[in-house]
């Protein structure tokens, strides 16, 4: 498969390098009317075409741009709510066969010391996870012989099967190599939540300049990664790009063509979309000084953009950001964020001083699950756990049926209470305790008739011992 | 495995309303199986009509459980007795 895509590698992909390039230098210095309809369109939650997305990517006046972070804000909270679903990235092994020139992985860094968990340590880290009230995990892995398939998906057993009190793991999202169909399959047998794969950059040169080896030299065999995921029967994928390689504008096109492109020949767009910016990494210069660093304010932009030219997609930031952007950034569209985390192999268990030369790069947002989780909540989020759906067959094409506003009242928020209940009655503290209770107490009052009293019964059965409550 | 014989069932058993979905058990996961769903979604809790370890069947709204029971358990029988899609 690989020598075959090596050789389509050159074959015009679904990423039309030079109508982006076009697109972009088309839509210069945009009529403020157009924009306005742009936005009024993207309020109406519809997916933005290429050219209109091009349009705001090209605004630079300071009041349209204010009016674009109002709008996606807006979009936000009609369509996710005031919510924030929470996980944590688990680093399994840092072995890698490719050279990618940004990252502390690559096969050529010789200061990062390589490590693969095994079994019993990878317990322990799942327990220590647990033991702060995660549900919800994303399990990284680099690309090398010893992270087969097969490998991954022990892996993925493990970790559903490690309990610990009334805790355990209920969704195992994967950042791993693309896979064959094949490989896909022995995957998706254990029960994964999303199948990621980042680009990391949408434009052709960069990208074979920054990765001169391994199997993610080829563009194109990365590209069509989650094509392969989902012809395996793997519904929902993520996809992201590594802003920092290239111009962010072309990123942000290539992201929105991605996302056609899954519409057009699957049916469903990606689940989610990470936009994470290239962070320090050991012995990387490369990273210390990206060709293409995005300010904050510039990060803001994309945020927005995206969540407008995307309404139903899910928007992952990662703790690589500082928490005062964060909070910022959340606003403007985001509906999941890692908390607690930490990069290092075998760095959850082990207070290990040499973590950082286990790590791909260094996280800026270094609180707590539970100092995160009060933060959130003093700025009135709810944070979620949540993870109803995909244990309730509301995936893949029969979710998208439940991206309206209706059902993120009727059962996001809802479920979102009940996993907040379980955290603060086995995991908060005293002080994140008494915001939550003041906050759900607020949240079930806003609530339509109909559903208060089923939800006030709910977070009485959790608080009397029963967990897992969900709508 | 015939479609159009699980399509029939899924009918019967909304025919006086509510919704009902088909998903099969991957690991932790439940996942929905496409193009196997019929009814209006109504934003309820899911019930469970069947559930057998690998093949659930969900429904929301239906009046007459035990009768949706019933034909929920043809619809395992039938995706069951064949392609498991």
């Amino acid at each position: 498969m690989y020598v075959f895509m090596k050789e389509k590698e050159k074959l015009k992909t679904f990423i039309p390098q030079d109508e982006i390039h076009e697109l972009l230098e088309k839509t210069k210095n945009p009529d403020p009317v157009r924009v306005k309809e742009i936005l009024a369109k993207s309020l109406s939650k519809e997916r933005l075409e290429p050219e209109e997305t091009a349009t705001l990517l090209n605004v630079e006046d300071r009041d349209l741009i204010e009016e674009m972070f109002i709008a996606a804000r807006k979009l936000k909270e009609t369509i996710y709510g005031n919510r924030i679903v929470l996980f944590a990235p688990l680093y399994i092994g840092n072995e890698c066969v490719n050279d990618c020139v940004y990252c502390g992985f690559r096969t050529s860094n010789k200061k990062v010391l390589r490590k693969t968990l095994t079994e019993e340590e990878l317990k322990e880290e799942v327990k220590a996870l647990v033991n702060k009230g995660h549900k919800r995990l994303i399990v990284v892995y680099g690309e090398h012989s010893k992270y087969s398939p097969q490998f991954i998906a022990k892996t993925i057993d493990i970790i559903y099967n490690t309990k610990l009190g009334n805790g355990e793991i209920r969704r195992v999202n994967v950042n791993a190599a693309p896979q064959s169909v094949e490989g896909y399959k022995i995957i998706k047998s254990v029960g994964i939540g999303t199948f990621q794969i980042f680009q990391e950059t949408y434009h052709y040169p960069t990208y074979k300049k920054l990765h001169p080896k391994g199997p993610k030299s080829n563009f194109a065999w990365r590209l069509y990664g989650l094509d392969r995921a989902m012809m395996a029967g793997i519904d929902d994928v993520g996809i992201g790009a590594l802003f920092g390689l290239y111009d962010w504008k072309f990123e942000v096109m290539g992201l929105l063509y991605h996302t056609i492109h899954l519409e057009e020949r699957f049916g469903v767009g990606p689940h989610t979309i990470s936009f994470p910016r290239i962070e320090p990494a050991v012995n990387t210069p490369f990273s210390q000084k990206p060709p293409h660093p995005v300010s904050d304010f510039d990060f803001k932009r994309l945020v927005s953009i995206i969540r407008l030219s995307v309404p139903y997609t899910g928007m992952i930031l990662t703790a690589r950001e500082r928490p005062d952007l964060r909070d910022e950034v959340i606003k403007l569209g985001v509906s999941q964020i890692d908390a607690g985390s930490s990069i290092g192999v075998g760095s959850y268990s082990n207070k290990d001083p040499e973590t950082v030369k286990k790590s791909q790069f260094l996280l800026a947002d270094r609180r707590s699950l539970d100092e995160v989780i009060r933060e959130l909540m003093k700025s009135g989020f709810i944070p979620s756990f949540c993870t109803a759906c995909y244990r309730a067959g509301r995936t893949g094409e029969h979710f998208m049926e439940f991206a309206i506003p209706g059902f993120v009242k009727r059962f996001c928020t809802p479920n979102a209470i009940f996993t907040l209940t379980e955290y603060l009655c086995d995991y908060a503290t005293q002080e994140t305790k008494e915001i939550g209770w003041k906050l759900i107490e607020k949240e079930i009052e806003k609530m339509d008739d109909g559903i208060k009293e089923a939800v006030k019964k709910g977070v009485e059965r959790i608080k009397r011992g029963e967990r897992d409550v969900r709508f | 495995m015939s479609d159009s014989e699980v399509m029939n069932l899924l009918s019967q058993i909304v025919k006086e309303g509510g919704k009902v979905w088909v998903a099969k058990r991957i690991g932790r996961r439940i996942s929905y199986i496409e193009g196997l769903k019929a009814g209006e979604e109504l934003f309820l809790p899911p019930e469970v009509l069947y559930d057998d370890g690998q093949i659930i069947v969900f429904c929301e709204g239906i009046k007459n459980m035990e009768r949706a029971k019933n034909l929920a358990r043809r619809v395992a029988a039938v995706l069951e007795g064949g392609d498991q899609k």
